[in-house]
């Protein structure tokens, strides 16, 4: 069968989905990956697994439509030529613009993926949030309706989609475990408990409010002031998302010493083997990556009781969870963690084994596949 | 392939969501202080005394202390202002749980330390001097004005009572327990669950065995083989006829 699988960031196709594509070139299909800002890199990756690449006009943000209908003409000339039978998005603007091309390209198979909810669900802030929320819902109700089959990362998103009446009746829907991950990429590193580098956590994404960066940088102070030898490690970057964090507030916690900004790694899994404990304290994910990665290399993990997080680990097995927005929980569970070396070596051997159950990209893709029936 | 679907389905239930809602709050409140006798005071305002700076007013680590105890007959009591709610045995099994054993006795501490199954706090005093380099045994409890110098390694479930120094290089095994204004030099070893009484000082370098008692005020100037009393200045052991 032909796909085209249509993404946001063409990065994504090789890091997220790659195991998915290669699920689908296994059992024989062809498949052709699109996405904006096309790089060689991408293309080189995906040419390997057998899959073809076509750049396109997607922009991640922004909200001109005249740009949104040129979008959905190029993707409805490129699936036409293409004669493509199955179509699969994932992301907002690919699967709304990408579902509805489909459907007027005759592609008679359309599924989405729904990879988390971000700025358009979260509490408005704003009277333009507001109003941004209401444009992203609609275009969800749109695309959706164009779709025959729904996967979901977590429960509470489907629910989330259910109460807003963005699910038609005759859409199919799934619960899958986010993209998984690829436990042999993510190996188990060795818990480095050298007591003269002390106790070390780890924060890995966007400085975002809602992933819960600035509770992180309270519990950093905060553990800090108790056990002075932890340290707070923090991978990731400024974003130009509304609730980023300033650059002048992340040099006030570096200059304070809380946290040791390691920016954005091209390879995450050095600084998750210099770390024992991954820290997302997140308002809202859908399956956290962060999360999955740290654990497949033998991690615990602290994360909040919110939708996309609370289902990756079992509390008090793989790690902790506390509630959302309550940086003296986050403090307590951090401390706990410092203060027990038995307890972080259980966890990440629980955490590993939890991965390799249930998480595993290959199962994860073919449980995609059985369900779309390819 | 179809398994992976289906423990997706099991796993992702509502009911497993709420249980995990909330053993989320219980795993980390409240702390169960196991013991209500006269040390649980110390533990309980040591535990009292450790606040988060964490913008504004400063937030109680532990604002939720609860106290258990064995003896029925204490409980409804109240210590510290703390009613003594039930039994040991509920909180020590469970894994959601976080206490601190405020027991005196070194082998009892020793014994339900290794057996039990919930979680133990480290209780260090805002007032107490720990060097950043110390490491400290989960379950251990460092009173106010005890002092840990550099280097030092602490084992699990130790008691460093009031005003009790450990000097650089020092290693004390587990259960251990230095009594207040107790004086270990630099580079002593003490042996698991032994007792270093009031007052009493060790000179440097000295190795103190495991199930050692160390009398009050007594000045150890050479080793102390395990299972033995020492007492005096200079620190002796006791004969057999002397221990009855």
């Amino acid at each position: 069968m032909r796909i085209v699988v249509v993404g946001g960031w063409a990065p994504s196709l090789l890091k997220f989905r790659g195991p998915l594509l290669a699920a689908m070139v296994g059992r024989g299909h062809q498949v052709t990956a699109m996405a904006a800002d096309q790089d060689a890199e991408t293309t080189a990756g995906l040419a390997d697994i057998g899959v073809d690449f076509q750049a396109i006009g997607v922009e991640r943000a922004g909200l001109d439509p005249r740009r949104d209908v040129q979008l959905v003409r190029e993707l409805q000339h490129r699936m036409r030529a293409l004669r493509a039978e199955q179509f699969f998005a994932y992301t907002i603007k690919p699967v709304v613009y990408g579902a509805m091309a489909a459907r007027a390209a005759g592609v008679p198979r359309r599924a989405a993926m729904i990879t988390g909810l971000g700025y358009a669900f979260a509490p408005p802030s704003s009277v333009k949030h507001r109003a941004v929320s209401a444009v992203a819902r609609g275009m969800y109700r749109l695309g959706l309706a164009q779709c025959q089959q729904v996967f979901f990362q977590n429960p509470d998103d489907k629910a989330e989609f259910g109460r807003l009446g963005l699910l038609p009746k005759r859409t199919a829907v799934e619960i899958v475990r986010g993209s998984g991950v690829d436990v042999d990429h993510y190996a188990v590193a060795p818990l480095e408990m050298a007591s003269s580098e002390g106790r070390t956590f780890l924060f890995v994404g966007r400085l975002l409010a809602d992933k819960g960066i600035r509770e992180y940088a309270a519990m950093a102070r905060a553990v800090r002031a108790v056990r002075p030898a932890t340290r707070f490690l923090v991978a990731g970057w400024l974003d130009p998302n509304p609730t980023s964090v300033s650059q002048a507030e992340l040099d006030g916690w570096i200059r304070e010493g809380s946290i040791e900004y390691l920016g954005a790694q091209a390879d995450i899994r050095p600084a998750i083997a210099r770390a024992q404990v991954l820290v997302l304290p997140s308002y809202r994910e859908g399956t956290p990556r962060s999360v999955l990665e740290a654990m497949s290399m033998g991690r615990a993990i602290i994360t909040t009781d919110a939708p996309g997080c609370r289902e990756t680990i079992v509390d008090g097995e793989q790690g902790l969870l506390v509630p959302v927005r309550d940086a003296a929980a986050l403090t307590r569970a951090g401390l706990a963690l410092t203060d027990d070396p038995a307890l972080l070596q259980r966890m990440g051997t629980a955490a590993r084994q939890r991965i390799v159950q249930l998480y595993d990209a290959r199962a994860v893709a073919n449980h995609m596949l059985d369900t779309l029936g390819l | 392939m179809l398994t992976s679907g289906r423990l997706s389905r099991v796993d992702l239930s509502r009911g497993a969501r709420d249980t995990a809602a909330v053993s989320a709050q219980r795993s980390l409140n409240p702390l169960y202080v196991i013991g209500a006798g006269g040390h649980a005071k110390v533990v309980i305002a040591t535990a009292q005394s450790i606040m988060l700076p964490l913008g504004g007013e400063p937030v109680a680590l532990w604002p939720d202390i609860r106290v258990r105890d064995d003896n029925t007959a204490i409980h409804g009591r109240s210590i510290m202002g703390i009613t003594v709610e039930g039994d040991n045995a509920s909180i020590l099994r469970d894994p959601h749980f976080c206490a601190v054993l405020a027991i005196g006795n070194n082998g009892v501490r020793a014994r339900i330390g290794t057996t039990a199954k919930c979680r133990f706090a480290t209780v260090i005093h805002h007032q107490s001097i720990v060097h950043s380099t110390v490491r400290i045994g989960t379950g251990t409890v460092v009173f106010a004005g005890a002092i840990v110098q550099p280097d030092t390694v602490i084992g699990a479930h130790c008691i460093i009572n009031t005003g009790a120094s450990v000097d650089h290089d020092c290693v004390l095994g587990d259960a251990v327990h230095i009594a207040p204004g107790a004086r270990l030099a630099g580079g002593v070893t003490v042996g698991a669950r032994s007792f270093i009484g009031i007052g009493a000082v060790v000179a440097p370098g000295i190795t103190i065995g495991d199930d050692v008692i160390i009398g009050a005020g007594a000045a150890v100037v050479r080793d102390i083989p395990s299972g033995t009393t020492a007492v005096g200045v200079p620190a002796r052991p006791l004969t057999p006829r002397e221990r009855l």
